[in-house]
């Protein structure tokens, strides 16, 4: 989880604390296309095949997490 | 490579990335004497105004952002004159102030417009103006001239909000904005992409999608000049057509303002199902093209994508754009919500992929398409217009009441690149919806664009206030 927060802190400046339950777009304020980046990101970091992820039904961090972290 | 400077001093230069080629190309179809590289815009709010602290603010967001230190030369490489670009120490750029406070509103517009309008030499020399500006009824701020290959539009917002953040901090002790980041380093990013895997893994994903999707069809916005079905008359299973989009650059601007009311009810009823804004917006469009062309449930824009993901990516300006096409292919049957997803995935799958440059793109597009499809290069299209989404970019205010007076402008300079190009943005005061139709000069786009934007916005209403409604529900509502 540490790994999600910290990629996703290099796409949004915030000094709100990101946290498991935090929404991407609301709490995070990251956009669709910030969101397919740090997918991609991810996929690099987790040896996952991105054209296999599916993003749109990610709204917070654990969602994320859950895609990868599985 | 390098190039010493008339002070002695020595640089490296590199050539454009593949964004700035893209742009450069396009503005190459129109010859040199055309302004399609100009971008103008200007932001202006009433408050005590401190014409000292702005300017104080301006030089220091201009020391912070480096594409002001950028340049443009001619080099022979390998026998071809090609543009490359390198950074100097001192951006040379004077911030100048110009008092309109005593002439009308309407007359100063005009006059920037022909500033915006005026061709700027592009090699070895300063490429952008910034000018701090006293308009009528109180309004003061900026006036920015930016070059299209050193900045896009969200570049030229970030350096408004820069300069904002930065005097707020001088003039009220608002906290002072985090830095910027490199363009160096951006761009030696963009050239590490060119011999990346990544890059042969996004030309296999390409080549793969194009060999397998079947022949797209031109969905015209022109309604009795539609041009596919002139075009079906001496081949009936044309579905591609010829637009020659260097011919005239010079264009005509609609600009429709959504009300704050119905753009508020857009954006909460998004946030609050969890739609996506911007393939809200282009779903609207999507269905409004195909009550256009006979209900076709197959259709295909480009859109823009400004790639500005990471925060190096977002906070180093220069220009970022790619241009890809979107299709979709939406069943009657399917409801509002389903159809939101469907582009939604379209647009993540070419978001995916998107660092691969638009003009490799469309020739790979040339080698995979089945025959008898075309590439969309050249005059043969299936996309008869461009669509572009600018999400609001933060920009400080030092109060509410204050920022329900600031006024951003874009000085459109009367030539567009593209056939057809729609913008949306939010504006600057309440942020409510503002759609900018910039059209190539033919004949009935006016009249036709006057009928497509309320039927696009009634299918975007009809949707989000009822995402169960199907997509067929909404074409017999919006029917020609």
């Amino acid at each position: 989880m540490e790994t999600i927060i910290n990629k996703i802190l290099e796409y949004v400046e915030t000094d709100e604390e990101i946290t498991a339950k935090s929404t991407l777009k609301g709490d995070c304020g990251l956009t669709s296309f910030d969101t397919v980046c740090l997918a991609e990101d991810l996929c690099r970091e987790f040896g996952k095949n991105v054209d296999e992820i599916n993003v749109r039904t990610c709204h917070t961090v654990q969602d994320l997490a859950d895609l990868f972290l599985n | 490579m390098s190039k010493t400077l008339a002070n002695g001093k020595t640089v490296e230069t590199y050539p454009l990335t593949q964004a700035q080629r893209f742009m450069f190309f396009v503005y190459k179809q129109f010859g040199n004497n055309s302004p399609v590289l100009n971008i103008g815009s200007g932001y202006y709010w009433k408050d005590d105004f401190r014409e000292d602290l702005l300017k104080e603010a301006l030089e220091e967001a201009i020391a912070r952002c480096d594409v002001m230190r950028l340049r443009f030369t001619l080099e022979n490489v390998k026998g071809n004159m090609q543009v490359m670009q390198y950074l100097v120490d001192e951006p040379e750029v004077k911030v100048e102030t110009f008092d309109f406070s005593d002439v009308p509103y309407e007359e100063s517009y005009q006059t920037m417009k022909e500033w915006t309008k005026q061709l700027v030499p592009m090699f070895d020399c300063p490429l952008n103006t910034v000018r701090i500006i006293r308009l009528a009824d109180g309004l003061n701020g900026m006036y920015l001239k930016f070059h299209h290959l050193a900045f896009d539009g969200y570049a030229a917002k970030a350096f408004i909000s820069d300069t904002m953040a930065i005097y707020l901090a001088k003039k009220c002790g608002m906290p002072y904005p985090k830095p910027m980041r490199s363009y160096y380093d951006a761009m030696m990013d963009e050239f590490a992409y060119l011999d990346s895997d990544q890059r042969k893994a996004d030309r296999a994903y390409w080549m793969q999608f194009f060999s397998n999707e079947s022949e797209p069809i031109f969905n015209d916005y022109l309604i009795e000049n539609n041009r596919l079905k002139k075009a079906r008359k001496e081949n009936p299973d044309q579905r591609y057509v010829s637009i020659y989009e260097g011919g005239h650059p010079e264009s005509g601007t609609l600009i429709y303002e959504l009300t704050k009311e119905e753009s508020d009810e857009i954006m909460n009823l998004c946030a609050s199902q969890e739609l996506s804004v911007p393939c809200v917006l282009m779903l609207g469009l999507r269905t409004v093209l195909s009550a256009f062309n006979e209900n076709q449930e197959d259709v295909s824009f480009k859109f823009m994508i400004n790639r500005r993901g990471s925060l190096l990516a977002k906070k180093s300006y220069g220009n970022r754009w790619h241009f890809y096409t979107l299709r979709t292919i939406v069943p009657s049957d399917l409801t509002f919500r389903q159809a939101v997803e469907a582009v939604e995935d379209a647009q993540s799958a070419v978001f995916k992929h998107c660092n691969f440059d638009t003009l490799e793109m469309y020739q790979v597009k040339h080698m995979a398409m089945k025959a008898g499809a075309i590439s969309s290069s050249g005059t043969n299209t299936y996309d008869s217009m461009t669509f572009s989404y600018h999400a609001p970019q933060d920009v400080p205010m030092e109060s509410e009441e204050i920022r329900s007076t600031a006024v951003g402008v874009w000085y459109n300079n009367d030539f567009s690149a593209q056939n057809m190009y729609l913008t949306v943005k939010h504006r600057a005061n309440d942020n409510g919806l503002e759609f900018i139709f910039e059209h190539q000069l033919c004949e009935n786009a006016e009249d036709d664009l006057k009928i497509l934007y309320p039927k696009m916005v009634k299918a975007i209403l009809l949707g989000v206030r009822n995402p169960e409604i199907t997509m067929g529900e909404i074409l017999d509502q919006i029917k020609l």
